[in-house]
């Protein structure tokens, strides 16, 4: 261990000096780092600011305003499930971003003596050095995004900036928690590394995914329907299994999603256009991963596109309006925020397919294949899998939500409006991601590489 | 010796009569910061003929294909072809130059992975505009010439070294070039596989009428040429026609 805390600092100053791939790499694993601790502490920060509103209203008022400050604390909580799974993703990703990076720095490491223990060590202290750098950094962007919230009310309160404001011991656990994480995500990433890079083609010609995958859907799709038209959601054991039976179709969405990717993807591996065809190509590869990527958006898409039709006027008065405002501002928050994790995750996949790729790109370029194909190739890979999940999620959302719980009296204009703006947005995010990998593509094309000669 | 090109050739429907052209290197010069890698190059190489090229490890091998290819541009010196500089050409122009006029051979990771070997086959063609199901006929019936009937579908995954060349050799060719080039194209492979993938590449690319240009670091390989060149520290050190006797 010695040695390596004593090289790593060292090693460190090399690789500032040293900005070529694998230091862009180091920053985008920052970046990420930031990103998700950030996302990680608003999300954390709301769940605290409902507690601690639940705490003090709960002694001062009546049970059934109680049991409604416990209701948003459940929801928040939810929230919290729903985005800490992306959120985990990003932080992992990252640190196997960070250590593939380095990974030839510390194959010649290895040469020079180094035991693959020493190594790994030395990546791990890195993977630290990296994830607190960007723990601190999302902490700061976090504390100065808190003035922004007080625009948004929720129990017809502004948020105040020190209801967000996290204890130091539940900021120290969400922190180490994604330390930690980043941490064992860098060892079976050094591990997987070395066996076979990720993200690269698997030898095999995949396999087609069948259709009973649409129909288990569709069924149970049907069922809920007519299941909802005939239970009484007013009483308890009617509304449990109503978000039940909800909850198993919003699972069930995993199961036609890479489904649907291949469905999508297929006719484009029939055309003549060639950046087209290398996506769907790469979609068709691996559907599920492709899927993987954006799952977390759809279902999140499809409670927005539940939720957004739910009338926020109706005829009683008192906490029920004010309740369902509130649930559209959090789940329009929890997506808006699932768009950011999407952008950012595509950041660092695209980026580290674009080293991942080298040689293959590489050999293009020399058979003088325009390099702006590799954009083109990027820009497919990463709408079409976000149109597939929120253009089927959504709507399904908002065609479950209408026909089985809500009687509409008009349509929510302004709450659809919201909803494609936000969506847009996303979009655009992604886009500009996929953007962003332009000047790392061109710094592997233009150094010229030398192998094996 | 008219070299007969096969009907579905898309020379024969595009430039039925291409006047045949020398691909010329005048006293190129290239370095690597310190590192000298071209000095003063010169030879020709008359449309059709088949140059091995060989030498030392480090001597310029690679830089001297690129330069002739157009992927690299020569501190000094001049390459052309048919009388039309090359080195002189805007990056796009060279881009479009490699694309439409020459073909490829490397020594692996050249082919994508993710499309089945036809669609690797038929890539030249489709980035010219070709419809898919024309370019991808075009591509069987290179498949079927290279003893790779049946394997239309594989991906260069489930296909071994020595097949994933031959696919490699019918991209570079599917398009009619002028020029092929290779770099150690059985780098990777084992000699008897190797031999195999020479006399493939030789005898296509000799058929169809264009030049070859291939480094190698295998001496065996050199027969199936007409001429070698041999490189050492940055220079030809020897360039000889290989008689028909020896071949
Ligand atoms: N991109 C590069 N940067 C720096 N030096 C290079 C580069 N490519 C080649 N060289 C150097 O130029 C010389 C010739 O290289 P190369 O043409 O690849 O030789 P060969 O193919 O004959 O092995 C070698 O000394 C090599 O180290
Ligand atoms: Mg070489």
């Amino acid at each position: 261990m010695s040695v390596a805390v004593t090289l790593a600092p060292r090693l460190a100053i090399e690789r500032i000096r040293a900005t070529k791939g694998a230091g862009v790499l180091d920053a985008m694993a920052v970046l990420a780092f930031t990103v998700s601790s950030w996302l990680a502490l608003t999300v954390a920060g709301g769940t605290w600011m409902f507690f601690q509103r639940w705490q003090v209203e709960g002694a001062l008022s009546s049970s059934q305003q109680s049991g409604l400050a416990v209701t948003y604390v459940a929801l928040a909580g939810f929230a919290c499930a729903l985005l800490v799974i992306p959120i985990l993703g990003l932080g992992g990703g990252a640190a196997r971003l960070g250590a593939r990076g380095r990974v030839r720095r510390l194959a010649s490491l290895r040469l020079i003596g180094m035991t693959s223990g020493e190594v790994v060590r030395i990546s791990v202290i890195e993977t630290i050095v990296q994830s607190v750098v960007g723990a601190l950094l999302g902490s700061a962007i976090f504390v100065f995004s808190l003035p922004l919230w007080q625009l948004l009310s929720f129990q017809m309160r502004p948020i105040g900036i020190a209801e967000l404001l996290l204890p130091w011991w539940l900021w120290l656990m969400v922190i180490g928690a994604l330390v930690v994480l980043a941490m064992a995500s860098t060892v079976l990433g050094l591990r997987r590394v070395t066996i076979s890079p990720l993200g690269v083609a698997r030898d095999q010609t995949p396999r087609r995914l069948k259709r009973w995958r649409l129909l288990v859907v569709a069924a149970l799709v049907i069922a809920f329907l007519l299941y909802a038209q005939f239970t009484d959601i007013a009483s308890l054991i009617g509304l449990v299994t109503t978000v039940g039976f909800l909850a198993v179709v919003i699972g069930s969405i995993n199961l036609v999603g890479p489904w649907l990717m291949q469905l999508v993807a297929r006719p484009g591996a029939r055309t003549s256009n060639v950046a087209r065809l290398l996506a769907a190509r790469r979609i068709l590869d691996d559907p599920r991963g492709a899927w993987r990527n954006v799952a977390s958006l759809a279902f999140l898409g499809f409670i927005a596109g539940f939720v957004v039709t739910m009338p926020t006027t109706t005829g009683d008065s008192g906490p029920n309006t004010f309740f369902v405002h509130d649930i559209q501002t959090g789940v329009a928050i929890t997506l808006a925020l699932g768009l950011v994790l999407a952008a950012t995750a595509t950041l660092m996949t695209q980026a580290s397919q674009v080293f991942d790729r080298a040689p293959e790109s590489i050999a293009l370029d020399r058979m003088g294949v325009p390099a702006t194909i590799h954009l083109a190739v990027r820009r497919r890979l990463v709408v079409v899998p976000l149109a597939v999940a929120l253009g089927t999620s959504v709507p399904l959302g908002l065609v479950l939500s209408t026909v089985a719980a809500v009687q509409l009296e008009s349509f929510p204009v302004v709450g659809v409006s919201l909803l494609a703006g936000t969506v847009i947005l996303g979009f655009l995010l992604s886009l500009g991601a996929a953007e962003a990998c332009r000047p790392l593509q061109d710094g592997v094309l233009r150094v010229q590489r030398r192998r094996n000669d | 010796m008219a070299p007969a090109f096969p009907p579905w050739s898309t020379r024969n429907m595009i430039t039925p009569s291409l006047p045949r052209k020398t691909l010329a290197a005048h006293n190129l010069s290239k370095s690597y910061g310190p590192v000298r890698a071209l000095a003063d190059v010169t030879f020709d190489i008359p449309s059709g003929q088949a140059v091995a090229i060989m030498g030392p490890s480090g001597s310029g091998k690679s830089t001297l294909l690129h330069c002739l290819s157009g992927i690299l541009v020569p501190d000094a010196g001049e390459v052309s072809l048919g009388g039309e500089s090359v080195s002189g050409l805007k990056d796009k122009h060279r881009s479009l130059l490699r694309r439409r006029r020459f073909g490829f051979v490397f020594q692996d990771g050249q082919l994508l992975p993710e499309l089945p070997a036809r669609e690797n086959v038929a890539l030249p063609l489709l980035l010219t505009g070709i419809p898919r199901n024309r370019a991808l006929k075009t591509a069987d019936e290179w498949l079927g010439k290279l003893g790779l009937a049946g394997m239309e579908n594989r991906r260069p995954g489930e296909l071994s070294g020595g097949q994933a060349q031959r696919i490699a050799i019918a991209r570079a060719l599917i398009h009619e070039p002028e020029v092929v080039f290779a770099d150690e194209p059985t780098g990777a492979l084992d000699q008897a596989t190797g031999h195999e993938v020479m006399q493939i590449l030789t005898a296509t690319t000799a058929s169809s009428g264009a030049s070859l240009v291939v480094v190698t670091h295998d001496d065996e390989v050199a027969r199936w040429c007409q001429r070698l060149i041999e490189i050492r520290d940055a220079m030809v050190h020897d360039d000889q026609l290989i008689s028909r006797s020896t071949r």
